[in-house]
């Protein structure tokens, strides 16, 4: 369950660029959902993605994630947070042109104690899930757009995280990558997780497997 | 709990591979910098353990007389006199000197050696034994070194030589034979004869001697020794074997501290270099940082990773450039950076540097550079690790 | 330009390294135990937390390069020694200037200073309320004076030494005969000297047993001074097979086998440990793994150090 509580995020506060970029949001997801954060570009979906992925702290607020206050988390266990508990997909893909699929996918988990044997299982679960274990030693940058997806959300996959961040991620693929990108959300809806996505893309709206639609007009909700 | 991440290191190697360009000049950078400096400190070294072998064999208490400051002949009257003191087992005076040879621009060091009186530098004494000794009572043979002996060949003295007295006149000697002594730096520009050849080219009358050598079996009492002869004889210099080993010393460390206050300000300078170079981030390192924490990955976790980089890279350049500079200064004997320390003359010929390896001298390298180096990378590795995450991923 | 060779050219570079950096420690120290409030959601404080990082960073820094840092230390006072006339190793050295002696007291306290920082940092971060956040940094200003009065003490140490001043080397420093106040404590009998030592570990072992942390480290700073002692006044003489051979640090070197290495380190490792136990202990309240590394290194210590005359009584017959 993911509780947010009069959020107000203000960048640059006290100066001259002072900006409001959220505005007493407030809003529950249930377990389980498929929520859309409905919004222009620039209205503070991003910004709420990362405060709810806890990159970002809020101005003031609070949010509940899992039973846990994540908002005002110091960094190692923001970090922890992030590494257990969520799977962020960008809207670049964001791999690492020079790193292969492999070393790309394991990412999140260089960092923890685990023993080199755990990461490879949980790697290659992850790599199979997402039909590119057969690419596992090629260089990122080799592959196709649609390889390159399956890339971004095994690596998101990878640690098994209850909640999936997506940020915009339909935004720079073409139709028929868009169209995958709807068969993989609803496999991940059937795997039981807590899926929020922001994105302006009409492809989204109306969908059967969306739960719940935030939107989000210049940093308030509508 | 795990003490040391290796799939962090191996990250942090291959990171260290894909930012190529940037690396590779730091390294080539930080490898000239202990390159330079190692080869110094082992050329130094090495002439120090040079210069002990032949302090070792000088005399024990060098006498001279001195006049207004000034080296004069000394008298041989006083050898009585000294050799009655306790503890001196051997007075021998000494005649030797200079002699410019002007076409050619060189100095030949010309030192007396009599048949009968044991001389005091034992390597000379070996090599004066191997030859016929009546050649010595000649009035008119030497024996040179190698050195010049090719100085002398190139100015068509094949033969003989003939030297220019004080008073204008020749004195024609034969070269017997040459000699290439043990340690090089001091045979090359040696010319032996008698004694009396020698007081005869320097114009000394027969009852001089250029200085008085003492030989004192019992180490402790030089010291002694040395005072009862500046009390006997307040006009005299007199130079113990110590003395001569601490200036050899001085000049040397007074050579490499020159260096050294040249090498901190370079070190200064790098860290200057290292600081800029490692606060540049491309957009595409903001980026990877930035993924990194979207992921999960600490501040420490990044701060570890960009240590392991400074670390690989100093402790590669530091490796590389220290084996580097033993096989240079070894093996290649140190071209160009060699003359610095022996100075420039025609008669300082191609000498081996003897190998003295010193574990000290390696970790000193390394306590003047990697440190530094790492140093100098505290400050952007955290100011890359608490890149606000956010910004970069949008 | 007294006796500034490349090696002590060195220590001072880094040196100012550290002045430099732990200068920096020191002013966002101040800055943060001012300002530091958790709760607090201003920028200031985002960058408060920030640059907490830097100054771990820092210390973790000096810590790693200060520990080969102190044994080159002792090498280079060793290698010093023959400039100096009557000095035959690096107690002759130290104790030829004022400073030598408090530079080498000073450089030990913070080598433990230093560590305890890190684990109290440890400890600090592993609770999502940072509790101990102000007085980490509080602590660390302590240590920045301890850190500077070193750095002070060795460079004056280096800057003092004087090639024609003679003076004692360990024989006479440590003997009963001079007047420093080491040999006033050496001259105790051995035999009072020794027990107090083997008691003091037993003490050890039971406020260990007794589950009383703050007695057993307070035991382990004990140990510290009564292991020094014994071992110069007592032990050593049984490394060196001498009686009269006071030196701690001559068994550094090669000719006995390098043992002063592990017999220093292991009781660094040991003491240390009940100290960093001590503090896990007081603020978290969780088990760790200190208390069995201090017990087992102590008692390694113990070991070797009383090995030593047994052996060669076992070999000779008789005690020195």
């Amino acid at each position: 369950m993911i509780k947010v509580d009069k959020v107000y995020k203000v960048f640059n506060q006290g100066k001259i660029n002072e900006t409001i970029a959220l505005k007493d949001i407030s809003f529950r997801v249930k377990d389980e959902e498929l929520a859309l954060l409905k919004g222009p570009s620039g209205s503070g979906k991003s910004t709420l993605l990362s405060i709810l992925a806890a990159l970002l702290k809020p101005t003031s607020g609070d949010v509940e994630v899992e039973g846990k206050k994540v908002a005002k988390l110091p960094d190692n266990f923001a970090s922890m947070y992030r590494r257990e508990s969520i799977g962020f997909i960008f809207q670049k893909f964001n791999l690492i042109p020079t790193l292969s699929v492999y070393e790309n996918v394991i990412l999140p988990l260089i960092p923890s104690n685990l023993t080199k044997d755990e990461i490879d299982k949980k790697a290659l679960l992850s790599m199979k899930k997402f039909s590119i274990e057969h690419k596992k030693d090629a260089l990122a940058k080799s592959l196709s757009g649609g390889e390159q997806q399956r890339v971004a959300i095994a690596r998101a996959l990878v640690n098994d995280p209850k909640i999936i961040l997506a940020d915009e991620p339909t935004a720079n693929l073409d139709t028929k990558l868009s169209r995958d990108f709807l068969v993989f959300l609803k496999e991940l809806k059937d795997d039981k997780r807590t899926i929020v996505i922001a994105t302006h893309d009409p492809i989204f709206f109306d969908l059967d497997i969306v739960d719940k639609e935030i939107e989000i007009v210049k940093g308030e909700m509508k | 709990m795990k003490l040391f991440n290796l799939l962090l290191f191996e990250y942090a190697l291959s990171a260290i591979k894909r930012r190529g360009a940037k690396n590779i000049f730091i390294l080539v950078i930080f490898f000239i910098l202990i390159f330079l400096l190692s080869s110094i400190f082992f050329i130094s070294n090495s002439i120090k353990k040079e210069l002990s072998f032949t302090v070792d064999s000088l005399p024990d208490i060098t006498i001279q007389k001195l006049q207004a400051g000034r080296q004069q002949d000394i008298s041989l009257d006083v050898v009585d006199k000294l050799s009655q003191i306790e503890g001196v087992s051997e007075v021998a005076p000494r005649v030797w000197g200079y002699y410019y040879f002007k076409n050619a621009g060189a100095n030949f060091a010309v030192v007396g050696v009599s048949r009968f009186d044991t001389n005091y530098k034992k390597s000379i004494q070996k090599v004066v034994d191997k030859f016929d000794k009546t050649l010595f009572d000649k009035n008119d043979t030497m024996i040179v070194g190698i050195g010049v002996d090719k100085i002398l060949k190139n100015n068509y003295y094949d033969k003989y030589f003939n030297f220019i007295k004080p008073n204008g006149d020749f004195k024609r000697v034969y070269i017997a034979g040459t000699f290439k002594n043990g340690t090089l730096l001091e045979s090359n520009d040696i010319i032996l004869l008698s004694d009396d050849n020698a007081r005869e080219i320097f114009g000394m009358a027969e009852d001089k001697a250029t200085d008085i050598t003492l030989r004192v079996p019992n180490p402790k009492e030089v010291n002694e020794i040395a005072s009862k002869i500046r009390l006997m004889y307040p006009n005299f210099r007199v130079i113990t074997k110590d003395d001569l080993r601490i200036s050899y010393n001085n000049i040397f460390d007074y050579k490499s501290g020159i260096f050294l206050a040249l090498f901190v300000v370079a070190l200064f300078t790098f860290f200057i270099i290292i600081y800029d170079k490692t606060s540049g981030l491309s957009s595409d390192e903001k980026r990877e940082i930035g993924v990194q924490k979207a992921v999960g990955w600490k501040i420490g976790d990044i701060i570890l990773q960009k240590f392991y980089e400074a670390f690989i890279l100093s402790f590669v350049a530091f490796f590389s450039a220290v084996t580097f500079a033993i096989f240079y200064v070894y093996f290649l004997n140190a071209p160009i950076l060699r003359d610095i320390f022996t100075g420039y003359s025609v008669l300082k010929p191609p000498f081996e540097l003897p190998f003295s390896f010193d574990f000290g001298t390696i970790t000193l390298i390394f306590f003047t550079t990697v440190p530094l180096y790492i140093a100098a990378t505290i400050i952007p590795s955290w100011f890359a690790a608490t890149l606000e995450a956010d910004e970069v991923i949008r | 330009m007294n006796l500034i060779t490349p090696d002590v050219l060195a220590i001072l570079i880094i040196d100012a390294i550290f002045a430099f950096f732990g200068t920096i420690a020191f002013i966002l120290s101040i800055k943060i135990v001012l300002k530091w409030d958790i709760n607090a959601t201003t920028t200031i404080q985002y960058k408060l937390e920030k640059q907490s990082y830097l100054v771990a960073t820092i210390i973790k820094y000096i810590l790693f390069i200060k520990l080969p840092l102190f044994l080159y230390f002792i090498y280079v006072q060793d290698k010093l020694s023959v400039y100096i006339p009557g000095a035959m190793c690096a107690v002759g050295v130290v104790n030829s200037t004022s400073y030598g002696f408090y530079a080498m007291i000073v450089k030990i306290i913070d080598l433990y200073l230093f560590s305890s920082w890190l684990v109290l940092n440890k400890v600090d971060l592993e609770n999502e309320k940072m509790p101990y956040t102000k007085i980490k940094f509080l602590f660390f200003i302590i240590i920045y004076f301890f850190l500077m009065s070193e750095i002070v003490l060795e460079v004056m140490e280096f800057f003092s030494l004087d090639p024609a001043k003679i003076v004692s080397c360990c024989g006479t420093v440590f003997s009963a005969a001079s007047k420093s106040y080491i040999s006033s404590i050496l001259s105790l009998p051995n035999s009072l000297i020794v027990s107090v030592f083997y008691v003091n570990f037993i003490l050890l072992l039971l406020t260990y047993k007794l589950k009383n942390p703050l007695y057993y480290t307070l035991m382990n700073i004990l140990f510290v001074i009564t292991s020094i002692i014994s071992l110069i006044a007592f032990f050593g003489t049984y490394i060196y097979e001498l009686p009269t051979h006071h030196c701690p640090f001559c068994m550094l070197q090669s000719d006995y086998h390098y043992i002063g290495y592990v017999l220093y380190t292991a009781l660094f490792i040991g003491t240390f440990s009940a100290l960093a136990r001590y503090i896990v202990l007081l603020t978290n309240r969780r088990k760790t793994v200190f208390g069995k590394v201090s017990l087992i290194f102590n008692t390694l210590y113990v070991i070797i150090v009383t090995a030593y005359p047994l052996v060669y009584y076992v070999r000779n017959g008789v005690w020195l």
